[in-house]
């Protein structure tokens, strides 16, 4: 289990230290069975409470190489340009519940912040991965999940918007500093019109979605990303874990 | 599945508006008014023209409540007196509401101007331009100018002309206003106040915005109703203040399928929101 070694303040969010594995989001915690929905953005949900946007925090801590952390809302102001925040409103809760970065970015003060303060490894580092080629079809294009052997980290190699990008993903937190830092400070496609912004960010999410939602973590990702991809993503890791085919990786 | 005829949608609401009164009684107002135009028809997949919308809800309703003594149909004057939780049926593209925007008119005076009458038009025109440019939707990070579908502009104050008047003292633009929690009246009127030309500035509130607070129970029989019907639940404010600003209770949630302006309303549609009704009254029955 990897954590942080002090707490994190972000932009609307604290990152807290975790005793155990896994991450929690205002309390629900971060796996495919709490996942609420799946396609713009993503929200988890359990018994009535429901965290929004969690992709843009579950991005930059599965791309620092946290596995166990609490991650608390921390807005007290309303923006109601975003349908979350009106939504929380209608329901008489507060802007906490939305943890996304107001300008769309997976939250670049997350792994600033995770830099300064450092990461604890306590007891083994779990590594998954598939038996065998996962393909799940969309309306929007295919992804594949391939098998990876043990320590290889997760290879992206995605096209959205007609264009295509490779990227090495260390889920224990020894990706480049330089992927970091371009990922963080990428728009989601849903705020930039420029493709290569959009794929770059793509990538936060993909780590979100298949590496800390998903629980794999030495794998090939394979695909074309449509509008809406995060039914993709979570789809390609519900189906690895549904049809039987998630492993420990070995060497 | 095909739909009756509107003549036969109306009559039934006319005989069966009003039922069963009491605190335990759930209230189901349908938002909007069709009437017996030709124009209006139904056909073998749901019903076109204006109005479509509020007649296939209306008959969405009526399938949906069908004899149950816990339930009251109102349509088309509601008996706002009435005990008991309130349900509008209302265009909502499938999401739940409890807030409505509310509504205010901004006036702007706007200063003499000499010279002759195309001088004079010419400004005038001048600060109109500068006054809707103005007006135009603004925000730090997303695109709201490009906002057809208001997923952005539904939580912003937003302005839309509504009047101009041009004298030979000076003129007069109103713009008509819809508000959000956050909109204050001095920034409101800040806004133009700095505009060449204008001289004063006042808004004034017409309807305020409306935000209910349906009991837990009640709003979690939504969030299921709606879960059941799409898979999810999500909440929208609705556009502006409506039938739904005046139900004096505020034990109300609004629901239903289709947008505001369409003018036809498909039997999936139909289907869609007698279901989503259906499920509601389910949801809420199961946990009483």
């Amino acid at each position: 289990m990897r954590t942080v070694a002090a707490p994190v303040e972000a932009e609307w969010v604290r990152v807290e230290p975790a005793d155990v594995r896994g991450i929690t989001v205002n309390g629900i915690p971060a796996t495919l069975e709490h996942v609420q929905k799946a396609d713009v953005r993503v929200d988890l949900a359990d018994e009535g409470e429901r965290a929004f946007v969690v992709e843009h925090v579950l991005g930059p801590l599965g791309l620092c190489g946290v596995t166990g952390a609490r991650v608390v809302g921390t807005a007290t102001a309303w923006d109601f340009a975003r349908p979350e925040h009106r939504i929380c409103y209608s329901r008489g809760d507060g802007p906490d519940r939305v943890v996304g970065h107001p300008a769309g970015l997976p939250n670049p003060e997350i792994a600033a912040g995770i830099a300064e303060v450092g990461v604890v490894t306590d007891g083994p580092v779990r590594r998954r991965t598939v038996t065998e080629t996962v393909q799940v079809s969309h309306a929007a294009g295919e992804l594949t999940l391939k098998p990876r052997a043990r320590g290889q980290g997760l290879r992206f190699d995605v096209q959205l918007r007609g264009q295509r990008l490779g990227v090495e993903v260390d889920p224990a937190g020894e990706t480049a500093a330089s992927v970091v830092d371009a990922v963080s400070n990428s728009r989601t496609p849903y705020l930039t019109d420029s493709p290569h912004e959009g794929v770059v960010h793509s990538i936060a999410d993909l780590v979100s979605d298949i590496a800390i939602l998903g629980g794999l973590e030495d794998l090939v990702v394979t695909g074309e990303l449509g509008e809406a991809y995060h039914a993709q993503t979570i789809g390609a890791a519900k189906a690895a874990h549904e049809r039987g085919l998630v492993t420990d990786a070995h060497e | 599945m095909s739909v009756p005829p509107p003549k036969a949608v109306l009559e039934a609401a006319a005989e069966t508006s009003g039922g069963p009164t009491g605190p335990a009684v759930l209230n189901v107002l349908v938002a909007g008014q069709a009437s017996l135009e030709p124009t209006l028809i139904e056909r073998a997949d749901g019903y076109h023209g204006p109005g479509a919308g509020v007649l296939g809800r209306l008959h969405a309703a009526q399938s949906a409540v069908d004899e149950r003594t816990s339930v009251s149909l109102h349509y088309p004057e509601p008996q706002f007196a009435a005990a008991g939780r309130w349900l509008v049926v209302a265009p909502t593209a499938c999401t739940l509401a409890t807030v409505a925007r509310g509504r205010g008119a901004l006036t702007l005076k706007t200063e003499a101007v000499g010279g002759g009458a195309d001088t004079r038009l010419l400004a005038h025109r001048e600060r109109l331009e500068a006054v809707l440019d103005r007006a135009r939707p603004r925000h730090e990070h997303y695109p709201v100018r490009d906002d057809d579908r208001g997923v952005f502009c539904r939580g912003l104050t937003t302005f839309r002309l509504r009047r101009v008047q041009v004298a030979q003292e000076g003129g007069t633009i109103v713009l008509g206003v819809l508000t959000t929690p956050t909109t204050r009246a001095r920034e409101v009127e800040g806004r133009f106040e700095s505009i060449d030309g204008i001289r004063e500035a006042r808004f004034r509130r017409e309807a305020p915005l409306t935000r209910a607070e349906p009991d837990p129970e009640y709003r979690t029989a939504g969030e299921r109703a709606l879960s059941t019907v799409t898979g999810d639940w999500e909440y929208e404010w609705l556009p502006r203040p409506s039938v739904f600003a005046q139900i004096p209770s505020t034990r109300k949630l609004a629901i239903g399928a289709g947008s505001p302006d369409e003018t036809a309303f498909g039997e999936d549609a139909v289907r869609t929101c007698r279901d989503l009704i259906t499920a509601l009254i389910g949801a809420l029955e199961g946990s009483g």
